[in-house]
């Protein structure tokens, strides 16, 4: 037995352990669990006198549920995440950091480790509050399976939370940048706390809407989305701590690949629950290749060159290298992974139709298409396809040539979201400063996909002057396609030179 | 001898700034090279890159035969590093502390309790097991951080400014643990400021500026050199300055003559019939002439022959 427990111990991740053993000795924990505990034991004691005072009074399991739980939340998605910033922060703080790449550790243990010990804080949390749980089901009008379900859904958002933490600390470095970061985070994980306890009690006072298909459908669509999303938050925390010349992208585009695929499979789930109709098919698909667009301005963003330390993990095989390009790092194999992956999307949407056909044609606007379901939603595709690689492809190319630099990078990223807000907004603040009143026209423009997808719904009968506006910003997008050939076609050709070397070298 | 560390032709360019260039040398088994430069020389980069933390932008490092960009890992099984700014954990034990680091490094059981009584032992720790790091002083942490060096037993040690900031009697501590590591086979690559401290640690130093290597070998061999090109002579004279500054500069084999504390420095290329004439034509000019002889060459001549006194 204590060959297994040392051998066990021998296994364990070292951070987890270090991180544990601070925790529970730091004052953090203590004070903080202290707290929480005396919160708890307060809302039972005023529940009580508040129940026997009142004759007659039926206790209220729900009720009492909903208070306790309200404790927990601020334990489990307030400060635990909270925690885990600020455990990772102190790895920079502490210049501890460059003493654990030397180890054996990689990045991913690391992270793995942080994120660890914080789940062990949260499953001690809810030891701690298990009691007071015990006793609210115990009280009349409590529903077990509900309460497992809510405190289920909690751990998976306790652990969305952690990844997001752990992700924002990764990413700063500096104390200014920390401390901004840390207020952010705060706020972000106040309402997360606000947000889970409101669905605490619409789950809690509604359960037969919790468990009907629909609803059902939800809670799956929402646990794949905090596990896809955490993993994805875990990935990039873990590429943050890689170093510049390593390959901090393959884990990010493999990810994100996985987050899509799990799309679509809640997508036919969903699809299939509202009786094959083809509404969710169409705006899940649009919203995936705006999806897209966003996880590939990471990566078309990238340095074009491998790195030094990537060349030596390109695949040796000379037909696996090629098909490896677009998941391994630079801004060319980037666009390849954006094309791919709008492939799949769009690919995904046609194969679930193939093997459900839609039951009904595609309700727009005020009235059903006379289409067979999908032939009408080609062209919010196409303008999700369009605009999401215009937005994308002209920062990119405008800030290829300084991609080597991290302060351009960011840039190139911050400038999609500005050429987003000039390209929207850009003829309203026109009209505005030359003291001319346009009203909405200054919103119906080619630059702003919003309105175009609005009369794509064909409101007003203008669906067909639309689609006739989509060619010329076609015609853009595939321009501005021709201008990144070039780095797509440099990206490959650098990958299987490579992938040659490697062999050479081997032989 | 065994190289431990075989530096090759690395560069290192952070934009349009070159950091370190073309910077070869080699540090071998059992021995304490010192690694000299002013601030910004490219030193910490260097050794940064050496210890795998930052990579070359050309050239390589081998550490005990393994390369920094293609067996990283490998790489850093062989070597321990120990940063300027070295960092203990708060609200940890150095008992902990060490626990810590001998799992990441993957000691088993058994290995890590030896490992830890064998490290605490040789860095004088024994008694501190318990307490906790942030409680040390400077030297016990700095100790405290050459034990967690040596944990995974490595072959080459990369020390980056590890006297900085200690006190006297921390830093002969610190020198004697330096020696004896070098005793036990270990190659060492230290830096520092201090150079009469590297003086009597150091077999060899590699002097660097502006990301270059000016000059590097063995210290006795270097020193040899100095001495082989010119002599350092010390006079003190009771006579004005000036006065026998302008008849040195007249003999033959004086190149240059400097004030320094009480006497004059002259750098005097000679043999010793030479070094005799000089001596009775200063007599013979009746200069009071009250110290002469032969000033020993160290660290800090060979660093200044090698930076010809451009150090910024």
């Amino acid at each position: 037995m204590s060959a297994v427990r040392t051998t066990v111990g021998d296994r364990m991740n070292p951070i987890f352990l270090q991180a544990m053993r601070q925790s529970l000795r730091g004052k953090v924990f203590n004070i903080l669990s202290f707290l929480s505990l005396m919160l708890a034991l307060a809302f039972s004691l005023i529940y009580i006198i508040s129940v026997t005072r009142v004759e007659e009074a039926v206790p209220s399991g729900p009720t009492y549920f909903l208070w306790i739980y309200g404790a927990l939340s601020v334990a489990v998605h307030l400060f635990v995440p909270f925690i885990a910033y600020l455990s990772l922060g102190n790895e920079w703080d502490e210049n501890t950091y460059d003493l654990l790449v030397l180890s054996n550790l990689k990045p991913r243990g690391i992270v793995m480790g942080k994120f660890l010990s914080a789940m062990l804080l949260t499953g001690l949390w809810f030891c701690a509050f298990l009691p007071f749980l015990v006793f609210s089901f115990l009280l009349p009008g409590t529903d077990l399976p509900t309460i497992l379900l809510i405190l289920t859904m909690t751990v998976l958002s306790s652990g969305f939370l952690t990844s997001l933490a752990l992700f924002l600390s990764a990413v700063a470095r500096g104390r200014l940048i920390r401390t901004l970061l840390m207020a952010v985070l705060a706020a972000a994980l106040c309402g997360a706390v606000a947000g889970t306890i409101g669905l605490a009690v619409g789950c809690i006072y509604n359960p037969s809407d919790l468990w009907s298909d629909i609803g059902q459908q939800l809670v799956w669509g929402l646990a794949t989305a905090l596990i896809v999303t955490g993993l994805f938050f875990f990935m990039f925390a873990c590429t943050r701590l890689t170093h510049d010349e390593e390959n901090r992208s393959t884990g990010l585009r493999v990810v994100a690949t996985l987050i899509l695929i799990a799309g679509l499979w809640w997508l036919a789930s969903i699809y299939r629950v509202s009786g094959s109709r083809p509404e969710p098919l169409v705006a899940i698909a649009t919203f995936g290749i705006l999806l897209v667009g966003l996880f590939a301005m990471l990566f078309v963003m990238e340095e074009n060159r491998l790195g030094r330390r990537v060349e030596l993990e390109v695949p040796k095989n000379a037909l696996l290298a090629p098909l490896a390009s677009p998941w391994l790092p630079g801004g060319g194999r980037g666009v390849i992974w954006f094309i791919l992956n709008v492939a799949l999307v769009i690919g995904g949407v046609v194969i679930i139709a193939t093997i459900w056909p839609p039951t009904s044609p595609l309700f727009m606007g005020f009235s059903a298409t006379s289409g067979s379901g999908l032939e009408d939603a080609r062209p919010f595709w196409a303008l999700a396809l369009i605009y999401s690689w215009l937005y994308l492809g002209v920062p990119a190319l405008l800030f290829r040539r300084w991609s080597r630099e991290l302060v351009f990078r960011v840039a190139a990223r911050a400038s999609v979201f500005l050429f987003i807000f000039v390209a929207l907004l850009g003829p309203a603040l026109f009209y505005f400063l030359m003291d001319q009143s346009r009203g909405d026209d200054a919103f119906e423009h080619l630059g702003n996909p919003f309105w175009m997808a609005a009369m794509l719904n064909d409101w007003d009968g203008q669906r067909s002057r639309v689609i006739g506006m989509m060619i010329p910003a076609g015609l853009a997008a595939g321009f501005l396609m021709a201008l990144h050939a070039p780095g797509m076609i440099r990206g490959v050709t650098e990958v299987m030179r490579a992938s040659k070397a490697r062999r050479s070298s081997q032989a | 001898m065994t190289a431990v560390l075989e530096v090759e032709s690395v560069v290192r360019d952070f934009g349009a700034f070159r950091a370190v260039d073309r910077v070869s040398f080699q540090v071998n088994a059992g021995e304490v090279c010192g690694f000299i430069g002013p601030n910004g020389a490219g030193k910490t980069t260097t050794m940064r890159i050496c210890a795998t933390l930052d990579l070359p932008s050309y050239g390589d490092v081998r550490i005990a035969g393994e390369s920094v960009l293609s067996r990283a890992r490998e790489a850093r099984q062989r070597l321990g590093f120990m940063p300027d700014a070295y960092g203990a954990y708060a609200v940890t034990s150095v008992a902990d502390y060490l626990d810590f680091f001998a799992r990441a490094y993957g000691l088993n059981h058994k290995e890590r309790h030896a490992t830890i009584n064998r490290l605490v032992d040789f860095v004088q720790l024994g008694d501190m097991l318990h307490k906790d790091t942030t409680d040390l002083s400077k030297g016990m942490k700095q100790r405290l951080c050459l034990a967690k060096t040596l944990l995974h037993d490595p072959d080459l040690l990369i020390l980056d400014e590890p006297a900085a900031g200690l006190d006297p009697r921390a830093r002969i501590e610190l020198r004697e643990l330096v020696k004896a590591l070098g005793g036990m086979g270990k190659g060492i690559l230290i830096s520092s400021h201090i150079l009469n401290e590297l003086e009597e640690m150091c077999d060899s130093i590699v002097v660097i500026e502006r990301g270059v290597v000016m000059t590097s070998g063995r210290v006795d061999a270097l020193s040899s050199e100095i001495k082989r090109r010119a002599d350092s002579l010390f006079v003190r004279s009771l006579s004005p300055y000036l006065m026998v500054e302008r008849i040195l500069l007249e003999q033959p084999g004086v190149s240059k003559v400097h004030a320094e504390g009480e006497g004059i420095i002259v750098r005097f290329q000679g043999d010793d019939e030479m070094r005799a004439g000089l001596l009775k034509r200063l007599v013979t000019e009746d200069l009071s002439i009250v110290e002469f002889r032969t000033e020993n060459v160290d660290l800090e001549d060979v660093f200044l022959d090698a930076t010809k006194g451009r150090v910024q």
